[in-house]
C-alpha cells in the first residue's frame, strides 16, 4: 500500500466512522432549537458554535455528512452498476448493441451533467430517493467505456477463447473472466466519482434544490453560513473544509488505486 | 477601483470650482438647506429580473417597481394614505357612486413628445378587458358598465353597482394608445423600448444585469434631481449585502440578520442610513380546509395556541416585526384594534385537540384519532429564510403538542401551480403583500375558490360574505370601516388561517442622498425629490 | 483531411438527433404539461389563451408527434418563446453567449497558460520534490468547493479588503471612459470568477499534461533524441510536450460541457449574466421552452467542441490517419 492510498483511506474511514458514530458523537440532537443561543461561535458548549436557530453545528455537521456520504455512495454505487452492465453489454456483445450502447454514451457526455441534473431535480421533488437516481444516472458513462474497453482488449486473450472452447456462457465469461480484470480501472474512476458526486450533491443542496432543512446537509449548512457570513464564519467554514476533506479523500484514494494498478 | 477614483476626482473638481472653502460651508446655519442640486445616479437592486415592463402584464414586484416610475395611473395614494391625483387633476363622484368623471392634467405628454388624452384611458380599460391580454388586474375592472370619451381631458366612468375600490383601482398605470393600437401586448415592440409619463423614462435593459432609467425632463411633477436610476438584477440576499457593503448598490432592502447583526460596522453605518417601518402585509400558516383534520374550529384554535408567535419574531426576524391578528396590518384603518391576540398556550392547545377527539392513545408522543397520527406537511417557498427558519421553530412547537410536521420548500412557481392551484396541500406558509384599498374580497369570499384564484384554502363562511359584499358596495367609510372590524374579528376567532407576523420592511440608502424620508408609502415614494450634494455625486453619465 | 471530416460529421448526426431526444423527454419527466405554467405566472389568464398555447406547442398531440414537430421548428432555428416574457428563446440565449464564452474562455487560456508549465516541469522532475510538492498543491486545489472558494473570496477580496468589484460585469457610469478603461473594468470584474474558475480547473489539465508528458518520455523516439545529446531542454519542449499536447486536446475538446455546467453555481454567487445563470433561472421558473433550447445548445456546443478537437488533432500530427474510432 502506497502513502498516497493510505492518506486517502484514512481520511475516508474518518469521514465515514464519523457519520456511522453521528447519533453517540454529536452533543445534542442536530434539529434543537434555542433561539436564546442562535450564532454562537465555536467553544463552550458547542465545539463548533451554531446556527441562526441556536442549534449545535458539530451535530449539524455529523449528520449533514451522514447525508452527503449516502447520497454520494449510493449514486456512485447506482453509477458503476449502470456502467458496467452498459459496459459489458456493449463491449462483449459488440455489433450493433455496441454501436448503440456506446452511441448513447455519446450523447450523454455530450450533455453539461450539471444542466441534465438541474433540470431532472427541478422537474421531480427533490427527495433524496430523486437526488441518488439523478446523479447515478448521470454519470454512469465514463465507467461504461472503461468497462467496455477493458473488455475489448482481452476478448481476444487466450484464457477466453479458452473458457469459450470449454462452453462457458457469456455472462459466465464475463462475470468471471473479464469483470475482474477491468476492476482496477474502475475502481479508480469510481473514487474519483465518489468525489464528484459529493460535489454535486453539497452544490446542489446549496442552490437550494438538493437536501431540503430541516435536514442537515454540508451543502444546505454552507448556504446559511453564506447568509451569516459576516457574523457567524463558522457557519461557512466548517461545511467547506468538511466537503474538502471528504473529497480530499476520496481523490487521494483514486490516485493511490491508480499508483497500485500501475 | 476606478469607479472610487473617479468619483473622487469629480468630488476633488466640484470642490475647486466652487471655489469655496469648506469652513464657509460650515458656517452656515446647519438648519438651512443648500439647494438641491441635479445629477447622480441611484443604483437600487433587486433579487429577480422584471419578467416585463408592460405595466398591465406584471405581476411580480421587481417589474412593478420599474414600471411605478415609467408610468403614472390616474390617481394615487399620498403620504396620509389617502387618493390622490396623479394624471387627474380632480374627479367627481355622480350618481351616489356609480359613476366617476375624471379631468386629466393640462399638458402631460408621453416621452416621446405625444400629448396624453382620455382616448389612452378608455384604450387602457380595453386592454384590460381584452380576454387575449393576460393581466391579473381585470377583476378590479370587471365592474365598470361602460366608459365615455367626453373631450381630449374629461373621461366618464359607469359602474354597475356601487363599487368602494373603483377611484384607487384608476391607480392602474395608463398606456399610450398611439404605440399600441392594434398591438399584441405579449410580444409588441414596446416592451422592449416602454413609454410612459412617469418621472423617469427608459434608457436600455442590459438582460440579466440592469434596467437604466433617466430623468423625464418634461415630468409634470418637475423634474427629477437625479439624472439616472439603475436598477441592478443581483439574485441572491447576501450578494446584495456584499455590494451594497462595496457601496455599488446605493438602496437595497435588508434581511433581519443583515440589519439588526451585520451592518453594524463603522464603515456601514458611515454610508448607508437604514430605515424601518411596518411592511404592508402579513405572513400566516394556511390550511386546506377540505382536509378533514382542520375542518374543525378547535384543531386550528388549537394551532394557534401552540405556536409562540413572539418566539418567532424575536428568533427569525430579531424583534423586526409584530404579531399579526387578522387580515388587515395595523397601519389599515380596516384592521380592528380590538382584537387581541390569544397568549401562547400549550397545555389548552392541548386540551382543545382532546375535546375535537386528538389523543395519544399509542403513546408515540404522536396525536391520534380513529387510529389516524395528526401528521401533516408544510409547504413553503424557496428564497425566503425568514420562512424556511419560521416553518422550523413551528414544527418543533407543534411536535411539543403531539402533531408531527414534514417540511417542504418548493420553487415559487412549482407550488402554486403543482400544489396550491391543484389543492394538493394540506398546510402553507405564505404571506399576503396587500394594497392601501382594504378590500380583501379575493381572498376570503366563497366565490373564490376556483384555480388560480386566491381563497385557495376553501373558507367559506355565510357571515364573511356578506361582510365583503357590505365592506365593497358601500362608499361610507365608517360602515366599511364596521364592516371590516366585524370581519376582523370574526376570522381571529374562526382561524381559517393561524396569523403569524407583520415583518418590517428595512430599506438601506446611501446616505449622499438627501430628502429620503419614510412615511407609510414606504421610502421610495418621493424619489423625484432625492438628490445628491453636487460634491457627493459619484456618477456622471453622458445622455 | 476532407474525409476524416466527412466521417466526423457523419458520425455527429445521429448524435445530435440523440441529443434532441433526451433533452425532450428530460423535460417530459416533470408531472404535468408544460402548459399549466403560464397560467401560474399571470394568475387571470383566460381558459382560451390556455387553449391557444396547447395548439401552439401541439401538447394535444401524443409525445412522438409532439416531438417531431418540435425537432421541425428546432432545425429551422425556431425554439419557441420564453414562458416568462415572450421573447425568443433564440435571442435570449444569444445575449447570453458572449458573457459565457469570454469568461470560460479567458479561464481556459490561464488554465492552459499555468497548466503547460506545471505539467511538464512535473513531469521532467518525476519523483523529485518539486514533482511531489506541485502534486500536493493540485490534489489541494481539485478538493476544494468552487462555491466556497467563491464566497471566501468574495468576502475577503471584495468586501473586506475592497480590492475587486462583488458582482456583476462592469462598472455604472463607465461610459466616458475610454475604451481601454473599459477593458480594464471588464477584467476586474472578471478576476474573481476566472480565479475561482482556473483554481477548479487546473488540476485536471496539469495532471493528464503530466502524465501524457511522461508517457511520451519513455517512448523510444525520445530515448534516441536523448541518446543523440540534444539538450534536455530541447527534447522537452521539442518533442515531448508537442507530441503530449495531441491527447490533451482532445481533453480541450470534452471539458466544454464541465465548464458550461459549472458556470451555473458561479454566475449565480457572482450575478453574471451568463447561459448557466439562464439555465438556473429557467429551471426555477420552469420556462420550459429556454431549457430545452439551452439544453440542446449546450450539447451542440460539445459536440462542436470535439469536431474542434478532432480536426486540430488531424492538423497538428499530419501522420495521423483516422481510422473508424472504436469507442
Amino acid at each position: 500500500m502506497n502513502k498516497t492510498l493510505a492518506a486517502g483511506w484514512i481520511l475516508l474511514a474518518g469521514f465515514a466512522l464519523a457519520a456511522l458514530a453521528a447519533p453517540w458523537l454529536a452533543p445534542a440532537d442536530p434539529g434543537e432549537i434555542h433561539l436564546e443561543e442562535a450564532l454562537a461561535p465555536p467553544g463552550g458548549g458547542h465545539p463548533l458554535g451554531t446556527d441562526q436557530l441556536g442549534r449545535d453545528l458539530w451535530a449539524r455537521m455529523l449528520f449533514g455528512g451522514r447525508v452527503s456520504l449516502t447520497v454520494a455512495s449510493v449514486a456512485v454505487l447506482l453509477a458503476v452498476t449502470l456502467g458496467v452492465a452498459l459496459g459489458s453489454v456493449a463491449g462483449y456483445a459488440g455489433g450493433w448493441v455496441d454501436l448503440l450502447v456506446m452511441r448513447f454514451t455519446d450523447i450523454m457526455l455530450c450533455f453539461p451533467t450539471l444542466f441534465l441534473i438541474l433540470a431532472s431535480v427541478a422537474f421531480l421533488e427533490p427527495s433524496l430517493f430523486n437526488l441518488v437516481a439523478i446523479i447515478g444516472a448521470t454519470s454512469w458513462m465514463e465507467v461504461a467505456r472503461l468497462v467496455r474497453a477493458e473488455i475489448l482488449s482481452l476478448k481476444e486473450r487466450e484464457f477466453i477463447l479458452a473458457a469459450r472452447g470449454f462452453g462457458a456462457s457469456g455472462a459466465r465469461i464475463v462475470g468471471r473472466h473479464l469483470l475482474p480484470n477491468a476492476l482496477a480501472p474502475v475502481g479508480v474512476s469510481a473514487t474519483l466519482g465518489l468525489g464528484s458526486a459529493v460535489f454535486i450533491e453539497s452544490g446542489l443542496s446549496f442552490l437550494g434544490i438538493g437536501i431540503q432543512p430541516p435536514t442537515p446537509s454540508w451543502g444546505n449548512i454552507l448556504a446559511e453560513g453564506r447568509a451569516t457570513l459576516g457574523v457567524g464564519w463558522w457557519l461557512s467554514l466548517f461545511p467547506g473544509l468538511a466537503i474538502f476533506g471528504l473529497v480530499l479523500g476520496c481523490n487521494l484514494l483514486s490516485e493511490g488505486l491508480r499508483k497500485l494498478h500501475d | 477601483m476606478a469607479r472610487r477614483r473617479s468619483s473622487l476626482a469629480f468630488g476633488l473638481t466640484a470642490f475647486l470650482l466652487a471655489g469655496l472653502s469648506p469652513s464657509l460651508a460650515s458656517l452656515l446655519p446647519p438648519s438651512q438647506e443648500p439647494a438641491p442640486s441635479y445629477g447622480d445616479a441611484l443604483i437600487s437592486a433587486s433579487l429577480g429580473e422584471p419578467s416585463t415592463l408592460v405595466p398591465i402584464l406584471a405581476s411580480d414586484s421587481a417589474s412593478a417597481e420599474v414600471c411605478s416610475l415609467l408610468f403614472n395611473g390616474l390617481v394615487k395614494y399620498d403620504v396620509d394614505l389617502r387618493v390622490t391625483g396623479d394624471l387627474a387633476e380632480r374627479w367627481e363622484i355622480l350618481d351616489g357612486g356609480l359613476t366617476i368623471e375624471f379631468t386629466l392634467k393640462k399638458g402631460i405628454r408621453w416621452h416621446d413628445g405625444h400629448p396624453l388624452t382620455t382616448r389612452d384611458v378608455a384604450f387602457t380599460y380595453e386592454k384590460l378587458m381584452d380576454p387575449a391580454v393576460p393581466t391579473p388586474y381585470r377583476g378590479d375592472f370587471e365592474r365598470i358598465a361602460g366608459l365615455t370619451v367626453i373631450d381630449d381631458r374629461t373621461i366618464r366612468v359607469r359602474y354597475k353597482e356601487p363599487f368602494a375600490p373603483a377611484l384607487s383601482s384608476w391607480g392602474m398605470s395608463i398606456l399610450p394608445e398611439h404605440l399600441l393600437k392594434g398591438q399584441d401586448l405579449l410580444t409588441t415592440a414596446f416592451k422592449e423600448n416602454p413609454v410612459g409619463t412617469g418621472p423617469f423614462k427608459f434608457r436600455r435593459w442590459i438582460r440579466g444585469d440592469r434596467v437604466e432609467l433617466s430623468a423625464n425632463d418634461d415630468y409634470f411633477e418637475g423634474r427629477p434631481y437625479l439624472d439616472h436610476c439603475f436598477f441592478r438584477v443581483i439574485p441572491d440576499a447576501s450578494t446584495i449585502f456584499l455590494e451594497l457593503q462595496a457601496q455599488g448598490v446605493d438602496w437595497a432592502s435588508l434581511t433581519p440578520l443583515q440589519f439588526a447583526r451585520m451592518s453594524q460596522a463603522p464603515a456601514f453605518e458611515r454610508s448607508f442610513r437604514k430605515f424601518r417601518f411596518p411592511s404592508f402585509g402579513y405572513t400566516y400558516l394556511g390550511y386546506n380546509l377540505q382536509d378533514p383534520k382542520f375542518q374543525d374550529r378547535r384543531v386550528r384554535q388549537a394551532i394557534n395556541l401552540a405556536i409562540d408567535k413572539s418566539e418567532i419574531i424575536q428568533g427569525v426576524l430579531l424583534g423586526l416585526g409584530r404579531e399579526a391578528t387578522g387580515p388587515f396590518p395595523p397601519e389599515s384603518w380596516a384592521c380592528n384594534p380590538e382584537v387581541q391576540p390569544a397568549p401562547f398556550d400549550p397545555s389548552y392547545a392541548r386540551a382543545l385537540l382532546a375535546e375535537a377527539g386528538w389523543s395519544d392513545k399509542d403513546g408515540d408522543g404522536v396525536l391520534d384519532r380513529a387510529g389516524q397520527p395528526f401528521e401533516f406537511t408544510l409547504l413553503t417557498n424557496q428564497g425566503n429564510l425568514t420562512r424556511e427558519l419560521t416553518a422550523q421553530i413551528i414544527q418543533r412547537r407543534l411536535k411539543e403538542i403531539g402533531v408531527r410536521v414534514k417540511i417542504r420548500i418548493l420553487e415559487w412557481s412549482s407550488l402554486l401551480k403543482e400544489f396550491i392551484d391543484k389543492r394538493r396541500f394540506e398546510a402553507i406558509l405564505l404571506g399576503w403583500a396587500l394594497s392601501r384599498e382594504p378590500d380583501p374580497f379575493d381572498i376570503w369570499h366563497s366565490s373564490k375558490t376556483k384555480p388560480g384564484e386566491f381563497n385557495f384554502i376553501g373558507y367559506r363562511d355565510p357571515r364573511v360574505d356578506e361582510l365583503l359584499i357590505k365592506g365593497r358596495t358601500t362608499y361610507d367609510e365608517a360602515s366599511r370601516r364596521k364592516a371590516y372590524h366585524e370581519l376582523h374579528r370574526i376570522l381571529y376567532e374562526d382561524q381559517p388561517v393561524c396569523f403569524l407576523f407583520v415583518p418590517d420592511a428595512l430599506p438601506a440608502v446611501h446616505r449622499r442622498f438627501e430628502g429620503v424620508e419614510v412615511s407609510p408609502l414606504g421610502v421610495g415614494h418621493n424619489l423625484i425629490h432625492w438628490y445628491a450634494p453636487r460634491a457627493r455625486q459619484r456618477f456622471r453619465l453622458e445622455p | 483531411m476532407i474525409g476524416l471530416l466527412a466521417r466526423r460529421l457523419a458520425w455527429t448526426l445521429p448524435v445530435l438527433l440523440g441529443i434532441t431526444v433526451v433533452s425532450f423527454f428530460t423535460m417530459h419527466l416533470a408531472p404535468g404539461g408544460p402548459t399549466d405554467v403560464i397560467t401560474d405566472l399571470n394568475i387571470k389568464i383566460s381558459l382560451q389563451a390556455k387553449a391557444e398555447l396547447v395548439k401552439l406547442y401541439g401538447l394535444d398531440r401524443p409525445l412522438p408527434q409532439q416531438y417531431l414537430a418540435w425537432l421541425a421548428r428546432c432545425l429551422r432555428g425556431d425554439f419557441g418563446r420564453s414562458f416568462k416574457d415572450g421573447r425568443t428563446v433564440s435571442t435570449k440565449i444569444a445575449e447570453r453567449i458572449p458573457v459565457t464564452l469570454t469568461i470560460n474562455l479567458a479561464a481556459l487560456f490561464l488554465i492552459l497558460l499555468a497548466a503547460i508549465p506545471l505539467g511538464v516541469s512535473s513531469a521532467a522532475a518525476e519523483g523529485s520534490l518539486w514533482d511531489h510538492g506541485t502534486g500536493l498543491f493540485l490534489f489541494i486545489l481539485f478538493a476544494l468547493p468552487s462555491f466556497w472558494v467563491a464566497i471566501l473570496g468574495l468576502d475577503l477580496f471584495g468586501v473586506r479588503l475592497a480590492w475587486l468589484p462583488v458582482s456583476g460585469l462592469s462598472s455604472l457610469g463607465i461610459q466616458p471612459l475610454s475604451m481601454m478603461e473599459r477593458l480594464a473594468d471588464g477584467a476586474r470584474h472578471l478576476i474573481l470568477p476566472v480565479g475561482v474558475m482556473v483554481l477548479g480547473g487546473l488540476t485536471g489539465y496539469a495532471r493528464y499534461l503530466r502524465s501524457s508528458v511522461l508517457n511520451v518520455l519513455k517512448q523510444d523516439y525520445i530515448r534516441t533524441a536523448v541518446a543523440k545529446g540534444l539538450s534536455e531542454k530541447a527534447v522537452l519542449y521539442r518533442h515531448a510536450l508537442r507530441n503530449a499536447l495531441l491527447p490533451f486536446i482532445t481533453l480541450l475538446g470534452l471539458s466544454v460541457p464541465g465548464l458550461l455546467g459549472g458556470s451555473v453555481i458561479l454566475e449565480s454567487i457572482f450575478a453574471i449574466p451568463g447561459m448557466g445563470r439562464l439555465f438556473f433561472d429557467s429551471v426555477m421558473s420552469r420556462d420550459y421552452p429556454v431549457i430545452m433550447g439551452l439544453l440542446v445548445l449546450g450539447a451542440v456546443l460539445t459536440l462542436i467542441g470535439n469536431l474542434l478537437a478532432d480536426l486540430a488533432y488531424a492538423l497538428a500530427d499530419p501522420r495521423i490517419r483516422y481510422e473508424e474510432e472504436a469507442g
